[in-house]
C-alpha cells in the first residue's frame, strides 16, 4: 500500500484550521505582536508521525503547544478525534488533556530536580487516578521497563542520569497516562549522536506498540527523514509545504524547502560539493513579517506578486504547497 | 616538518578534583599544517574544548597540562608565563568559544569590542582601527558593516553575531583560529553560510583553522583532516576522504552508522551500546571496550596504541595492530 492509501485510511487524529497564535510585545510605546503561528491548516493523522521542520524562531514549538491546548490559540480551530476542543473549559477538556503528552528538548530542565524517578513517573499517574500502592508500582516498573530504565534506579533523581537516560525518563512520564498523541519538542537534540540513535529506536518501538501518532518538532532534517511519515516545513509563523517524506525531500515543491535540504551537511565527504547553493541573508522578525509570501524577502524566483499577496494552498495528491511559483511547474 | 602552524605532543591535561585525577586528554598528538583545517570530532566530553584550552593556555584551575608540548608555528609555548601568552592570543592565534552570547561584551557596541582588539595588540590610530574592523566586517560577510558597527550584541542574530566573533578571532590576521563548536547554535541555512566562511578564510588569507565538532557532516563538509576523539584520547585520525572511505576505529565505524542517512530508509538505526564511561573510572584496558562490538580478551586488559594503517592514517585499536583493518 502506498503512504497516500494508507494515509486515506486513517482517520485524523488532530486537525487544526486557520490557527493562529501571537505573542504581544512592547516596542516603545506601540502595542505589536510576534506572530508565531499564522494561519496554519494541518492534519495528524493516526498512527503517524508528522515532522515540523524550520529554522529556530518559526513557530514550531509554538504551534505543538497550542495545539496540545498548552497555549490558548488566538484564532481558528482545534478538532481532536472529530471533537472541538478550541474553547472547551478546563472539566470538559481534562479528558483529552490526557490523551496528549509532550516530551521537551532539554531532559536536564524538564525534570524536577528534587523529585526521584519513581515520583517524576507516578506523578500523573496520581493525579488522574485511583491506583493502590502496589497498583501504582507496578505501573511505574512497567514502564520503566519500556523505556529502558533499570528498576534498581528508581530512588536517583534526575542529575544521577546521563542526558539519553533522563529523556527515556521523560519519556516514561509522558507515556504514563496512556497518550494516543505525543508531541515531541526536538527530543533528541540536545544528545550525543550514539545515544540519539537510541533514543530515536526507542520512540519508533513504542509507537509501533501502542499505536501513538507523534508531532515530531526538530531542526535536523537527516533525523526527521528517519523518523517521520509526513513532513511539514514551517517558515517564520506559515506552512511552506507538507508531503510525504520521501517524496518531499526527492522532489520539494517549495523554493525554501529545497534550500534547507541543500543546506544539511551530509556525512561523505564525496558528496562534498564546491558550489552550494546557499540561502542568503537572515531570518526576517516575526513581529513585522514581510507581506505576501513571509520568505519573499530571501526568496530567488520572488516576482512582484510574492511581495502583495499571500500564497494560496495548493494541492498536488497528498502534497500541500503555499508559493506562487512552485518548483514542481518550473520544470515541466 | 616547519610547514606546521601548531604541533601539540604528546599532551596531557588533568583535573585535579576532589574525587581523583580527571584525565580530560590523555595523550594527545596533532598537528595543523598551513592554511588547512582539521576537525577534531566527538561526543560530550571527549576533551575537545580542553585540547583547545590547553593550547590557548587558558585552562582554568583544577586544570593544567601535565605533560606534552605545543609548538606554534615551531615555537614551544608550553611554559610561557600567561603574560606572554596573553600576548600570543588574538594576535598569533585567537579562539572563538563555544558559547557565543558569554564571549561578547553586552554594553559595548560590537564594532567597538573589535576595535580594541586591533588596539590591545597593535599601535595604530583609532580611525585606523576602525577602517580595519569595517573592512573585516565585510570579509566575514556582515552586510551594512558601517552601521553594525554601533550594534550592540543584542541586536543581532545569531548568525550575525557569530559572524562578529570570527571578524574578532581573524582582525590581527593569526596564523591559527580555533573554533570551538562554530555553528551548533546555529541554523543549517545558517551554519552552511559560516562554513562557505571558513573554507574562504582558508584559502584567501592561507589560515589554519582547527574546527571543533560532534557534527560528522560538518567535519564531511569541510575539514582536510579529521582527529576522532573519545575519552580524552585520539582514537583514529586520517585525511578526512580517507577516514570516511577506509573507516577502522570501531568507535567511528559506530559513529557514522548511528547517523541517519539521508539517502536511505533504514527502520532502526544502528546503536553504540551503553555510555560514555566516567572519566574518573575508565575501564583498565581499550577506553572503548565497555561498548565495543569487536572487543576481545586482550583489549579488556591491554591499552591499544596509535597504529599506522596506511601514511597520515591512525587508529588507537588492537585490530590495527598490523596495518589495516
Ligand atoms: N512565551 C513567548 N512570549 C513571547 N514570544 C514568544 C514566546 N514563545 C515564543 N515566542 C516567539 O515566537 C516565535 C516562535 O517561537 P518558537 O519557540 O515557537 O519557535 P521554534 O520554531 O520552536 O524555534 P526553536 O527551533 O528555536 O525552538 C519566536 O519569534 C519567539 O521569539
Ligand atoms: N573544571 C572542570 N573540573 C573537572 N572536570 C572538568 C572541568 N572542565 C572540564 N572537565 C572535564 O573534562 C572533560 C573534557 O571536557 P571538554 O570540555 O574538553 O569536552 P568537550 O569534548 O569539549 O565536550 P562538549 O562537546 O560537551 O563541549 C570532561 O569529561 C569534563 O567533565
Ligand atoms: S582495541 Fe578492542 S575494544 Fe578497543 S576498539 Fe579495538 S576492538 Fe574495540
Ligand atoms: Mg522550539
Ligand atoms: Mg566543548
Amino acid at each position: 500500500m502506498s503512504l497516500a492509501e494508507v494515509n486515506k485510511e486513517r482517520k485524523a487524529l488532530l486537525t487544526a484550521e486557520h490557527l493562529y497564535k501571537e505573542f504581544p510585545v512592547e516596542e516603545g510605546k506601540k502595542k505589536e505582536a510576534v506572530h508565531a503561528v499564522t494561519d496554519v491548516n494541518l492534519s495528524l493523522m493516526e498512527g503517524e508521525t508528522l515532522a515540523l521542520v524550520g529554522e529556530s524562531g518559526c513557530g514550531k514549538s509554538t504551534l505543538g503547544k497550542t495545539l496540545i491546548r498548552l497555549y490558548d490559540s488566538d484564532g481558528g480551530k482545534i478538532l481532536f478525534d472529530g471533537t472541538d476542543i478550541t474553547h472547551m473549559k478546563e472539566r470538559e477538556f481534562a479528558p483529552f488533556r490526557t490523551q496528549m503528552q509532550i516530551i521537551f528538548q532539554d531532559p536536564y530542565a524538564s525534570l524536577n530536580p528534587r523529585m526521584n524517578v519513581f515520583q517524576i513517573i507516578s506523578e500523573p499517574l496520581r493525579t488522574h487516578h485511583r491506583y493502590s500502592k502496589e497498583e501504582l508500582s507496578e505501573r511505574v516498573y512497567q514502564l520503566m521497563d519500556e523505556v529502558g530504565i533499570a528498576r534498581e534506579f528508581a530512588n536517583r533523581y534526575p542529575h544521577q542520569f546521563s542526558g539519553g537516560q533522563r529523556q527515556r525518563i521523560g519519556i516514561a512520564r509522558a507515556l504514563a497516562l496512556n497518550p494516543r498523541l505525543i508531541v515531541c519538542d526536538e527530543p533528541v537534540s540536545a544528545l550525543d549522536v550514539s545515544i540519539q540513535s537510541q533514543v530515536l529506536n526507542l520512540l519508533k518501538d513504542l509507537q509501533e506498540a501502542y499505536q501513538l501518532t507523534y508531532l515530531f518538532i526538530s531542526h535536523d532534517l537527516s533525523v526527521v527523514k528517519f523518523i517521520a511519515d509526513r513532513v511539514c516545513v514551517m517558515f517564520l509563523g506559515m506552512i511552506c509545504e507538507i508531503g510525504a517524506t520521501e517524496e518531499l525531500y526527492e522532489n520539494p515543491l517549495h523554493p525554501y524547502t529545497r534550500f534547507l535540504l541543500n543546506a544539511i551537511p551530509l556525512a561523505d565527504p564525496a558528496l562534498r560539493s564546491e558550489k552550494k547553493t546557499l540561502l542568503q541573508g537572515d531570518i526576517p522578525s516575526p513581529v513585522n513579517p514581510p507581506s505576501g509570501c513571509r520568505f519573499h524577502t530571501r526568496c530567488p524566483y520572488a516576482k512582484d506578486i510574492c511581495s502583495r499577496e499571500t500564497p494560496p494552498c495548493r494541492t498536488c495528491g497528498d502534497r500541500i504547497v503555499y508559493c506562487h511559483f512552485p518548483l514542481g511547474e518550473e520544470r515541466s | 616538518m616547519s610547514e606546521n602552524v601548531l604541533e601539540i605532543k604528546h599532551l596531557k591535561t588533568q583535573f585535579f578534583t576532589r574525587k581523583g585525577v580527571l584525565p580530560a586528554v590523555d595523550d594527545v598528538s596533532i598537528e595543523i599544517p598551513a592554511g588547512k583545517i582539521v576537525g577534531i570530532v566527538g561526543e560530550s566530553g571527549c576533551g575537545k574544548s580542553m585540547t583547545a584550552m590547553s593550547v590557548m593556555g587558558l585552562l582554568r584551575h583544577p586544570g593544567r597540562v601535565v605533560s606534552g608540548e605545543i609548538l606554534l608555528c615551531g615555537r614551544d609555548i608550553t611554559h610561557l608565563k600567561p603574560r606572554e601568552l596573553a600576548k600570543l592570543r588574538g594576535k598569533e592565534m585567537s579562539m572563538i568559544f563555544q558559547e557565543p552570547m558569554t564571549s561578547l561584551n553586552p554594553v559595548t557596541t560590537v564594532g567597538k569590542q573589535v576595535e580594541e582588539t586591533i588596539l590591545l595588540h597593535e599601535s595604530c590610530s583609532r580611525e585606523e582601527a576602525k577602517k580595519r574592523v569595517i573592512q573585516i566586517f565585510n570579509e566575514v560577510g556582515i552586510p551594512e558593516a558601517e552601521k553594525r558597527f554601533d550594534s550592540y550584541p543584542h541586536q543581532l542574530s545569531g548568525g550575525l553575531r557569530q559572524r562578529v566573533m570570527i571578524a574578532m578571532a581573524m582582525v590581527c590576521r593569526p596564523k591559527l583560529l580555533i573554533a570551538d563548536e562554530p555553528t551548533t547554535a546555529l541554523d543549517v541555512t545558517i551554519e552552511a553560510q559560516i562554513l562557505e566562511l571558513f573554507k574562504r578564510l582558508r584559502d584567501e588569507t592561507g589560515t589554519s583553522i582547527i574546527l571543533i565538532t560532534h557534527n560528522m557532516g560538518v567535519v564531511a563538509e569541510v575539514c582536510d583532516y579529521v582527529y576522532v576523539m573519545y575519552t580524552g584520547q585520539v582514537m583514529e585520525q586520517a585525511e578526512t576522504f580517507e577516514l570516511f572511505a577506509n573507516t577502522c576505529h570501531p568507535y567511528t565505524k559506530g559513529l557514522l552508522r548511528s547517523i541517519p542517512k539521508l539517502s536511505e530508509k533504514v527502520d532502526r538505526l544502528y546503536t553504540i551500546r551503553g555510555v560514555v564511561p566516567n572519566l574518573l573510572h575508565l575501564p583498565e584496558g581499550c577506553n572503548f571496550c565497555t561498548r565495543c562490538d569487536e572487543c576481545q580478551k586482550r583489549c579488556l586488559k591491554e591499552q591499544p596504541e596509535l597504529y599506522e594503517v596506511k601514511e597520515g592514517h591512525k587508529v588507537r585499536c588492537f585490530l590495527c595492530e598490523k596495518g589495516g583493518a
